[in-house]
């Protein structure tokens, strides 16, 4: 018999899965699971300039064997993923998501978006939690534990701890890189100017193991991380997976789609379709816990409950990136070494309102290759080039989250017809507003720390592939919403452990609350059963 | 293989010979070309019909730094311009050429001069170019 069955093997399926496998429960993860499909990688543990300079089939994983690599047209959601990563994209043969205005990028793959995420890991802070039912304090042993299991480096009592609060379990900084670094000096020496402006600067809270940790690094500084896991030091769910299916009482059952569940007498019955085989199946638990993706949990509930018809939220940060040229930097030597993550991670809060501040992420630009950059370039292809080689290590990308609330025109239904999903999100003037003014206040302030914006990308709605809000967290008691402990009303037995219960979502990246909510809630179920 | 494939391939053959020597003032080797010609005949988004007047005007080597620069100013999405990025990504991810992308470290003043001739080159290039391109380019 199985206790509790978990739908998804993504950074909160397996977090929700940890403790109840801990607490000695039967538990089966049902997940589509698509693998790494055989894309060509990069050979080994080896450097990118090296590689640049010596691998003959470098062009078959940075273009990709079908030079799927290549972007042409509009800068879309996922632009981020390389062609080794693009199977986690890969859709599968089911009701599509429709939308006019926004690009849900959904993930059927082993270990879900995490497999090719940027891994920044702030908290969220009370601030944050605000119209939450939970407190960080409540969270608090959560992300704590999370830590421990996952690896995060960092520095504590910088500028941005009142941003993300105390962790006693940090492991040491990452390298920063040459314009990490020259940034983070220029900062500092009129840390005050900056502060007075409502700027916060300082090192990003990875999920990157510095040191070893589980098996797992040190980061080798290759500058590799958007094509390869090398030396598997940026965290990924599977690596939690592997470690669940040594478990006896876990089991991994992968190629099925959760369809629908059904409340029975002492249990929960869970449709699935098998995509190997074509057939239904039917899985028999006690509990079950909703934890693909906050657009497929809403989706499954949904339909679960007889709720086609009703809209539900849905909430996404609103995403702008900047190519901006650090120009004070120009002539400086740079350093080769070094990760391709987030180097500076900076808030930004002029008109102290908290719950409205930006979160801005510093990339230095070289790892995604230059003909990437050449399309978004006014030069002729030719110019770029010869000057981009010169001024390519002075070159950054400043990636800014806005926060997002739910409104009456940010919803997504399910199609009665075909169970497939229809989004519309507009956020509305004044969002809209708000969104650019505060870009536009920010870009005066970088300018400052010797930034020179050179243009502005907006990818779209969706482009953050941060999704939540679909099925609230809230002490209402009202239909399609989660209780704080995470059961889905409406039901006896089924939760919610993933984006779908976060009520609001603030402008800092989601997952490691994702993690640590999938925690909590697994830990309480797990509690409530062994009782 | 047919004689029309076979002209076809030649034809983007020597495209690709001519855009190397435009963007890296080299020769491309046997692999880059095949990979050139195969990345056409695959990707739909930088084919065209025979008749693309800007490919056409660009076999070329004087027209192709005005078209270049024309295409980019009027930021013109099409074919020419997107197998010019094309030629530059198999380029790019080949190490014969690594040298002319990885980037360098450059003394301020040489930046200088190389941003006052680009300045120079582009108010040359720029007007003609547009000029050229609006004249050629059928929507
Ligand atoms: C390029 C990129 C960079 C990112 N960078 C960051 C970052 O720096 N910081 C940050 O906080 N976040 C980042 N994110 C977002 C982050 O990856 C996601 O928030 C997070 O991975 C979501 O995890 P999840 O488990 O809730 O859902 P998902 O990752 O979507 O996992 C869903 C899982 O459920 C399975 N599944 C889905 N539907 C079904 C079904 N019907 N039946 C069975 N199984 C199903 C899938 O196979 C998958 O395993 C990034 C994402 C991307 C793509």
């Amino acid at each position: 018999m199985i206790d509790v069955v978990v739908i998804g093997s993504g950074a909160s399926g397996v977090h929700a899965a940890w403790p109840l496998v801990k607490a000695g429960l039967q538990v089966a993860l049902v997940d589509v699971g698509h693998r790494d499909d055989g894309a060509p990688k990069p050979p080994g543990p080896a450097h990118f300039t090296q590689l640049r300079s010596t691998d003959p089939d470098q062009f078959r994983y940075f273009l990709g064997d079908d030079f799927q690599g290549l972007p042409f047209g509009e800068v879309r959601v996922g632009a981020q993923l390389t062609p080794p990563r693009a199977y986690i994209a890969k859709a599968i043969a089911d009701a599509a998501t429709r939308s006019d205005d926004f690009q849900a990028m959904q993930s059927y793959a082993l270990g879900g978006l995490a497999a090719g995420w940027g891994a920044a890991v702030p908290p969220f802070s009370d601030v944050d939690l605000e119209g939450w039912p939970i407190s960080r304090q409540q969270l608090q042993p959560h992300y704590d534990a999370v830590a421990r299991r996952i690896g995060i480096c960092g520095v504590s009592g910088d500028d941005l701890e009142r941003w993300f609060g105390p962790s006693p379990h940090l492991l040491p900084p990452a390298r920063q890189d040459s314009n990490g670094s020259w940034l983070l000096d220029t900062y500092q020496r009129r840390a005050n100017w900056f502060h007075g402006r409502g700027l916060y600067a300082g090192q990003p809270r990875l999920a990157l193991t510095t040191r070893r940790h589980a098996g797992r690094g040190p980061c080798r500084n290759l500058d590799m991380e958007f094509w390869g896991d090398e030396d598997r030091s940026v965290y990924r769910p599977v690596y939690t997976l592997d470690q669940l299916r040594r478990q006896p009482n876990f089991t991994y059952l992968p190629e099925r789609h959760a369809e629908v569940f059904e409340e029975q007498e002492g249990g929960v019955a869970v449709r699935v379709r098998n995509l190997g085989t074509g057939t239904s199946e039917r899985i028999d638990a006690g509990h079950l816990v909703l934890a693909c993706g906050a657009i497929q949990s809403g989706r499954i509930a949904a339909r679960s409950l007889g709720a086609e018809d009703t809209p539900l939220p849905l909430l996404s940060n609103p995403y702008t990136y900047f190519p901006c040229l650090l120009w004070t930097r120009l002539g400086q030597p740079t350093r080769n070494r070094r990760h391709s993550l987030t180097q500076v991670m900076m808030y930004f809060d002029p008109h102290r309102r908290p719950q409205q501040a930006l979160q801005a992420q510093v990339y230095s630009y070289r790892s995604l290759l230059t003909f990437k950059l050449l399309k978004e370039s006014h030069l002729p292809i030719g110019d770029a080039l010869r000057i981009l080689q010169h001024v390519q290590s002075y070159f950054i990308i400043l990636g800014v989250h806005h926060p997002d609330y739910p409104g009456t025109s940010k919803l997504m239904q399910v199609r009665r017809e075909d169970g497939g999903v229809d989004i519309s999100y507009r956020p509305t003037i004044s969002e809209s507003r708000r969104r650019t003014k505060l870009e536009n206040e920010l870009m005066m302030v970088m300018y400052r720390l010797g930034c020179l914006p050179l243009g502005r990308v907006d990818p779209g709605y969706g482009s953050s592939i941060h999704y939540a809000g679909t099925l609230p967290m809230t002490e209402e008691n009202r239909p399609l919403t989660t209780t704080p402990q995470g059961r889905l009303r409406g039901t006896q037995r089924v939760y919610i452990a993933d984006g779908a219960a976060f009520p609001t979502l603030p402008s800092k990246g989601l997952t490691y609350t994702l993690m640590a909510n999938a925690d909590r809630v697994g830990r309480q179920l797990a509690t409530s059963l062994s009782l | 293989m047919t004689m029309t494939a076979n002209r076809a391939l030649h034809a983007l053959s020597e495209e690709c010979r001519r855009f190397a020597r435009y963007l890296l003032d080299a020769e491309p080797d046997s692999a880059e070309v095949e990979r050139y010609a195969r990345a056409v005949q695959t990707l739909p988004a930088v084919q065209c019909g025979p008749n693309e007047r800007l490919l056409s005007a660009a076999r070329s080597p004087l027209l192709l730094p005005f078209l270049d620069a024309g295409t980019s100013y009027l930021r013109l999405d099409c074919p020419f311009r997107r197998r010019l990025m094309l030629a530059a990504a198999i380029f790019e991810a080949s190490p014969r050429h690594a040298d002319r992308f990885l980037p360098c470290e450059t003394s301020i003043a040489r930046m200088a001069v190389m941003g006052l001739w680009t300045g120079l080159r582009m108010a040359v290039l720029v007007p003609l170019g547009v000029l050229l391109v609006k004249a050629l380019h059928r929507p």
